[in-house]
């Protein structure tokens, strides 16, 4: 499946490729809301079996951007693709969505809740029960199936939030900020479901400010700002575009590395930094710099830049030719 | 269109499962139990009246006692008969001098029974029968010595056990006794009747020189308590005394009493309409109750709209709230949605209303006895075929068309505090539609009631109480043309509000964010 993932990205602006059908494909997808643009002239194709990545801060059009896509918004401009089909709302059945503002009603018993939206999914009312139990026992809720969700607790009705959303298997599941507000264990939850989902052959998109959780998990990255696409790839391509970098652990003052040349940045955390080397930078530089000024070293790792560095780098350049421009 | 029916569903039993719909269904049952219950048990468990009479006439206070025995007995003998007919067995444990005295009586025929109890309450003995003059003494012996507790035990009921007249205390100052007695709490009050109660005021003599006129006796009579609002044992005694004094007054002028009620008699006008085919009729209760049948429908239809437009805004706030709207359009289409939620609070809503049409039919029913002829009449009306789909259409289109507002309202606010600001295009039409029930009830074909009926919000209130008119044909047609073409408006509108309005967050839009979205199509 990686091999198809990697072979497809490199290859084409074709919806189908050897075979294989753009899970998502957007094209010159442009939506305002009044004078207000949040999504503009946005290209992108999203392949069957992969976890794609929306990065991008605050008010970047990345809610805008799945809600084109599930069908709630229809495209100013520009022609939106799923599943094979031109018109989103035909294949509801066959997505999972997870909002970041996600509830459930209070007064309903788990059980039926889950059930209700695999119903609304297209399950049979049979079928869904019988899922929405089976699911409620996998993930250890089988004794509260029969609870109202006002008596859950927080993590509880996340984790019934979540068997709701991928209750009845879609091919594309689109989760909007899914780590938000969740508490440890249902972090790691989340983390083995998309996983999960990923084996199952489903297309994932998750949207997300926390770089980590994206280097950690995804195939491919799409970086949004003011409603504009800055990046799109594989996550590792990515990081290798963006130069060398040093990953240091350390005791002591480092803020003479600003002055090297071949420093380009320095993201400093107190006793953790990634140093950003300039192009052509040489690390020994930096290693002899930081023994010269008696820093203690406990660990010099030459790696790529991580996504978070990607993330800033690329939101500064945006901002920079918005402000020249 | 399946996905609606689940929206529906899941809606109509959200709606059910909450407690402001048990309460609302079962409101008006329990309003309409203790306003009939509360009543009749505060009268059983209020203490009878005890009061006393001075009497300076020296003979109307055994004349109004006379008077207030015969009612007593003619009330009596119904209830032997009523318990001889139905409670066999109650009947039989009554003492031998009643159940002798409902036999005597039930072998008259009608006009022989009213001199019977006339001459066991009186002392003549003209025309008595058997019983009366054999008997006589035994039976006002028994009225005499029962007491309350008595009368509970047999189920029988006479005047004592509301109004209990106790001698007035013997000695010189009685009025000094009787006031210290009614500040005790031991009497409700008492009464004095003057020295001369067939002069003009009934009132007691004070001087010679207030006799000037035989017409004209001085001082009114007097009626002591220190309860100023229960007027009920006054109205009584009064009511007594003044039929007594007539009939002194009436043979003291040498008029006959049948004289005397021919020269009161009002002039009479009888009720008559004019039927389908042009012919004079006779107006039986049915056709009055007919009259004032569709103010009934028409405030029935006032609650069911208001209650299930109100339930629908709650919903939708509370979706929107909860934050599942945005889980439920990225699986139903926002039309599905919106037909969903209506039809699911209608069905709801058509259950509230049922109900309580169902418990005024079988109140009626049950409570036939105290309603009289008119509760036949009320349930051939409530069965009318005519009315039941009139009100049946008129809610389905009055509650489409506010719930369309409604929905709207409901998807811009988060929170039901916010939605009370912009209830009041909504609330204006339901207020007007009320205040002028009344009115278009008298006047079904007046000027106000015909252009009432073609502004769409009010269209469903006044055309259905309009029905008792009846108004033409065309006006009919005319405005339900209106009415849907408003509804089908207000439904698009609504939609397009409702699509855009769930979905946003933050501050409330602004008048001109919606109209742009109502524009924007």
């Amino acid at each position: 499946m990686h091999g198809e993932i990697g072979k497809v990205w490199v290859a084409t602006e074709e919806t189908t490729v050897t075979g294989v059908t753009c899970a998502v494909h957007l094209d010159g997808v442009s939506k305002s809301f009044g004078d207000r643009p949040a999504v503009c002239d946005l290209s992108l194709k999203i392949w069957p079996g992969a976890i794609y990545g929306f990065l991008g801060p605050n008010g970047a059009g990345k809610t805008t951007t799945m809600r084109l896509i599930l069908g709630i918004y229809l495209p100013d401009s520009g022609s939106v693709s799923v599943l094979g089909h031109e018109d989103p709302r035909l294949v509801r059945e066959r997505i999972g969505y997870l909002p970041e503002e996600r509830g459930l009603y209070p007064r309903m018993r788990v059980l039926d809740q889950v059930a209700y939206f695999g119903a609304l999914k297209g399950l049979s009312d049979l079928e869904s029960r019988s899922r929405a139990g089976d699911l409620l026992d996998k993930y250890g809720l089988g004794s509260c199936s029969q609870l109202r969700c006002q008596a859950l607790s927080k993590g509880m009705a996340q984790k019934v939030q979540i068997l709701a959303t991928l209750i009845h298997e879609p091919d594309l599941v689109i989760l909007d900020e899914p780590f938000s507000g969740l508490d440890p264990v249902n972090r790691d939850l989340m983390r083995d479901v998309i996983i999960g989902l990923r084996e199952r052959g489903a297309s994932v998109i998750f949207s997300t400010h926390i770089t980590e959780q994206a280097e950690q998990i995804c195939d491919h990255v799409v970086l949004i700002d003011g409603g504009r696409k800055l990046l799109d790839g594989a996550t590792q391509q990515v990081r290798a575009a963006a130069g060398g970098a040093v990953h240091l652990e350390y005791e002591g003052d480092i803020s003479m590395l600003a002055g090297l040349p071949d420093v380009q940045r320095v993201n400093d955390a107190g006793r953790q930094a990634e140093i950003i080397l300039a192009e052509g930078g040489d690390p020994q530089v930096v290693l002899r710099s930081l023994v010269e000024h008696a820093v203690t070293v406990l660990a010099f790792d030459l790696r790529q830049p991580s996504l978070h560095e990607v993330f800033i780098r690329s939101v500064n350049r945006s901002a920079a030719e918005v402000s020249l421009g | 269109m399946n996905k609606a029916w689940l929206v529906a569903r899941q809606e109509f039993r959200q709606t059910v499962s909450t407690k402001a719909f048990w309460i609302g269904l079962l409101s008006l049952p329990v309003i309409i139990c203790l306003a009939v219950a509360v009543p009749v048990l505060l009268d059983r468990t209020t203490d009878a009246r005890r009061y006393a009479v001075v009497d300076d006439s020296g003979w109307l206070l055994a004349e109004i006692d006379r008077s207030i025995y015969q009612d007593d007995l003619q009330g009596l003998a119904e209830d032997l008969q009523r318990k001889h007919r139905q409670d066999r067995e109650a009947h039989d444990r009554l003492p031998e001098i009643l159940r002798a005295f409902g036999g005597a009586w039930r072998e008259l025929d009608e006009m022989h029974r009213d001199g019977m109890i006339q001459a066991l309450a009186s002392a003549a003995t003209v025309d008595a029968s058997t019983f009366v003059i054999a008997r006589r003494a035994e039976l006002l012996d028994w009225w005499t010595r029962a007491t309350t507790e008595d009368l509970d035990r047999l189920h029988l009921e006479l005047s004592r056990q509301r109004f209990d007249r106790v001698e007035v205390p013997p000695g010189t100052d009685t009025e000094a006794a009787l006031n210290k007695a009614i500040r005790e709490g031991q009497l409700f009050a008492y009464f004095i009747i003057g020295s001369d109660p067939i002069g003009r005021g009934g009132g007691r003599a004070k001087d010679a020189s207030q006799h000037a006129s035989r017409y004209d006796s001085g001082r009114s009579s007097e009626y002591v308590s220190n309860n100023l609002t229960d007027r009920e044992l006054r109205d009584w005694f009064a009511a007594y005394a003044d039929a007594c004094v007539r009939r002194v007054r009436l043979q003291r002028e040498g008029i006959q009493p049948q004289v005397a009620d021919w020269v009161q008699a009002s002039v009479s006008f009888g009720e008559r309409r004019v039927d389908a085919g042009g012919e004079v009729a006779e107006v039986a209760t049915r056709d009055k109750v007919r009259q004032w049948a569709p103010a009934v429908f028409t405030y029935l239809l006032w609650i069911a709209v208001f209650t299930s437009a109100q339930m629908l805004l709650t919903s939708t706030i509370e979706e929107k709230s909860a934050r599942i709207m945005e889980v439920l359009v990225s699986s139903v289409s926002p039309t599905d949605l919106l037909t969903g939620k209506v039809i699911g609070v209608a069905g709801a809503g058509l259950i509230v209303v049922g109900s309580w049409a169902l418990c005024l039919l079988v109140g009626m029913l049950s409570l036939a006895h105290i309603v009289g002829p008119a509760a036949q009449g009320l349930t051939q009306v409530a069965a009318d075929p005519y009315l039941l789909v009139a009100f049946a259409v008129y809610f389905l289109l009055g509650y489409l068309l506010y719930a369309a507002y409604l929905v709207g309202l409901g998807s811009l606010c988060t929170s039901l505090k916010e939605s009370q600001n912009l209830m009041w295009p909504a609330m204006m039409p339901l207020l007007v539609a009320l205040m002028s029930m009344t009115h278009i009830s008298k006047d079904p074909n007046g000027t106000i009631a015909r252009v009432l009926s073609f502004i769409p919000p009010l269209t469903p209130f006044v055309m259905m109480n309009r029905s008792g008119g009846p108004p033409p044909l065309w006006e009919y047609v005319a405005t339900t043309l209106l009415l849907v073409l408003s509804i089908w408006l207000a439904v698009r509108a609504a939609a397009r509000v409702f699509r855009v309005g769930i979905l946003a967050t933050g501050s409330r839009p602004s008048a001109r964010e919606v109209l742009r979205w109502l524009l924007a199509g």
